[in-house]
């Protein structure tokens, strides 16, 4: 009996032992939640727990251009919180070394409910998205290696990923799992159309005529409450003969697939001019004409589009106006996600 | 307490009963890599591949997975890790130990190239890490196989040959299976030799002054790749 009561104490301790060692790492964990009636997220949050520590490690990160090949861009720099994290009015974005970028900065948001990243849909994976941008010689045009020695010399960064995982040590995969973190948390669901299907407002009469037509013309491919259903589509914009932009068809080699991009939320529409793939249409009545005069009609041109869109001056007036209710105030304005003032947006030195 | 002994007893012999079946060899698996007969130097040596065409190396890089070998009596014997990047410049990487039982290895099987398993659920650490520069960004997925070299023949920028060769999509799909038997049962050092001269020219004839460049997935990446399978052979010498 002694033995068995020795046994026992030899594990309470051991058990103890490892608590005590464990102590100084305790994140805190973020509840993460689904706004009511939305779908599931895709993002695994099981392999990637959210805690503050993480976010603001991912958060810093993003705001940081030491990231880039010259100091000058930070991921913030093209992804602005008060445009949505667009780049505010630039059809193409600015890389190092005086370069565009090849498509139109897409919005960051609702990233959760994505389960594939950039308008071809050749990232399978949020956490390996960052690598894209950050290596691309148009984008930040840095070396992986420099950075992980770069913020393997920065005190600063040990301290905020000894918070964030414990000890240390930074790799690529950390890295990746700290920027999701942070990303995941861009969650925009306090738009005027959010707070009138919670009960909270009410549409006024232009509004919500708006919303009928949407619902009727537009909603199949831009479906709520995410508006968009995640799909590739061909409208019909002619390929540009500068960029060369087959989209999809890039990463699935498949002609069927030529001309298509992903289609893009509507969330925050209002903010986030210029619009298509390639930032072609500058204004949202710019959208419409495409859409009811200028769909060119090729093989892959979507099904439902292919006599056009017919809209009439009247339903442009109406959809305008819905499409402002998707804008979130709080969302463009939150200040958790650093992106609003004033030291933060002076952070990166690259001139827009 | 009575019990208590018993099942300690039972648990002692258990282990020790268990050690006595699964002792094992350390044997060591060695990447060998010619052009023909001429063992491959980077940087320094111009070869000629079986088109006739120049070509100095300057880089050659593969994943290895699932690495099993078979014993005599048909038991398999895995390696510790599931993948190994095997790098030339790096000779720690072409030595690869494997525990296996007393009797001799008769069979080897393995992958060139990275399962899909681990390319859709984000990143990886170890041999999989991005920094190994075996991984695109813009279109997910691994390289499985890479080389960097320079030929007269290329009429690629500074006559590059760069050779990138991975997809794992279906009709992309450019893992290949290796199987290979010994002559001789082998009990010691277990020598796989890659002629590289198959990697132009076996299955597929892949010319450098047609196909210098090869970067994404794709109908060149599986043809490449099908001749990378050919590569392999398990040297006669031990």
């Amino acid at each position: 009996m002694k033995q068995t009561f020795c046994i026992l104490l030899m594990v309470i301790m051991t058990v103890l032992g490892i608590g005590w060692i464990n102590i100084t790492y305790k994140p805190k964990l973020i509840a993460w939640i689904v706004p009511k009636g939305w779908p599931k997220p895709t993002y695994r949050f099981a392999q990637n727990r959210l805690t503050e520590e993480g976010v603001a490690l991912g958060k810093t990160l993003f705001f940081d251009p030491q990231l880039s090949a010259d100091g000058t861009i930070a991921c913030a720099d093209c992804h602005q919180q008060f445009a949505a994290f667009t780049t505010y009015e630039h059809s193409l974005s600015h890389g190092v070394g005086n370069h565009l970028t090849n498509r139109n900065a897409t919005a960051l948001q609702n990233l959760a409910w994505q389960s594939n990243f950039m308008q071809d849909g050749g990232i399978n994976h949020l956490d390996v998205q960052f690598l894209a941008p950050l290596t691309a010689p148009n984008e930040m045009g840095a070396d992986l290696e420099k950075v992980v020695q770069y913020l393997q010399k920065n005190s600063r960064y040990s301290l905020l990923f000894k918070a964030a995982f414990g000890d240390t040590t930074i790799t690529t995969q950390r890295i990746g799992k700290a920027f999701s973190q942070y990303l995941l948390t861009l969650v925009s669901y306090n738009s005027k159309y959010d707070k009138v299907m919670r009960g909270e407002a009410q549409f006024i009469l232009p509004e919500q005529l708006g919303y009928d037509i949407f619902k009727k013309k537009c909603a199949s491919c831009h479906r709520e409450p995410l508006f968009t259903d995640g799909s590739f589509r061909n409208i019909g914009m002619t390929l540009d003969s500068t960029l060369h932009d087959v989209g999809r068809m890039h990463i699935t080699l498949n002609a069927a697939d030529s001309l298509k991009f992903r289609v893009p939320s509507l969330r925050n529409v209002a903010v986030t001019a210029p619009y298509g793939h390639d930032g072609r249409f500058y204004s949202l009545y710019n959208v419409f004409e495409h859409y009811r005069n200028q769909v060119v009609g090729g093989p892959t041109t979507d099904s439902l589009l292919r006599r056009g869109l017919p809209l009439s001056n009247y339903e442009i007036g109406q959809l305008t106006a819905f499409l402002h209710t998707l804008t979130d105030s709080v969302f463009l304005t939150n200040p958790q996600f650093g992106g609003t003032s004033f030291g933060t947006l002076k952070m990166g030195n690259h001139p827009h | 307490m009575k019990y208590l002994y018993a099942w300690l007893l039972a648990i002692v012999l258990f282990v020790t009963s268990n050690r006595a079946v699964a002792q094992t060899n350390t044997l060591l698996l060695r990447c060998k890599h010619q052009l023909g007969d001429a063992i491959l130097q980077l940087h320094t040596q111009q070869y000629r591949n079986g088109f006739d065409e120049p070509i100095t190396f300057h880089m050659l890089k593969y994943y290895l997975s699932n690495i099993v070998l078979t014993d005599t009596q048909g038991k398999e014997w895995k390696t510790k890790n599931f993948i190994y990047l095997i790098d030339e410049n790096d000779s720690t990487s072409k030595c690869i130990s494997i525990n296996v039982g007393n009797l001799p290895i008769v069979m080897i099987s393995f992958n060139i190239g990275v399962d899909s398993s681990y390319q859709t659920v984000g990143l990886q650490t170890g041999a999989l890490d991005p920094l190994k520069g075996m991984f695109w960004s813009w279109n997910t997925g691994y390289v499985y196989a890479k080389i960097e070299a320079q030929s007269a023949a290329s009429k690629a920028p500074t006559h590059a040959v760069s050779h990138h060769i991975g997809g794992y999509l279906q009709q992309q799909n450019a893992l290949r299976k290796v199987q290979l038997t010994a002559q001789i049962p082998i009990r010691e050092n277990l020598v796989l030799v890659a002629d590289l001269q198959k990697w132009f020219n076996s299955v597929h004839a892949l010319p450098i002054a047609q196909y210098p460049v090869c970067h994404s997935p794709g109908t060149l990446a599986m043809q490449l790749a099908d001749n990378i399978a050919q590569m392999f052979s398990l040297s006669k010498l031990p």
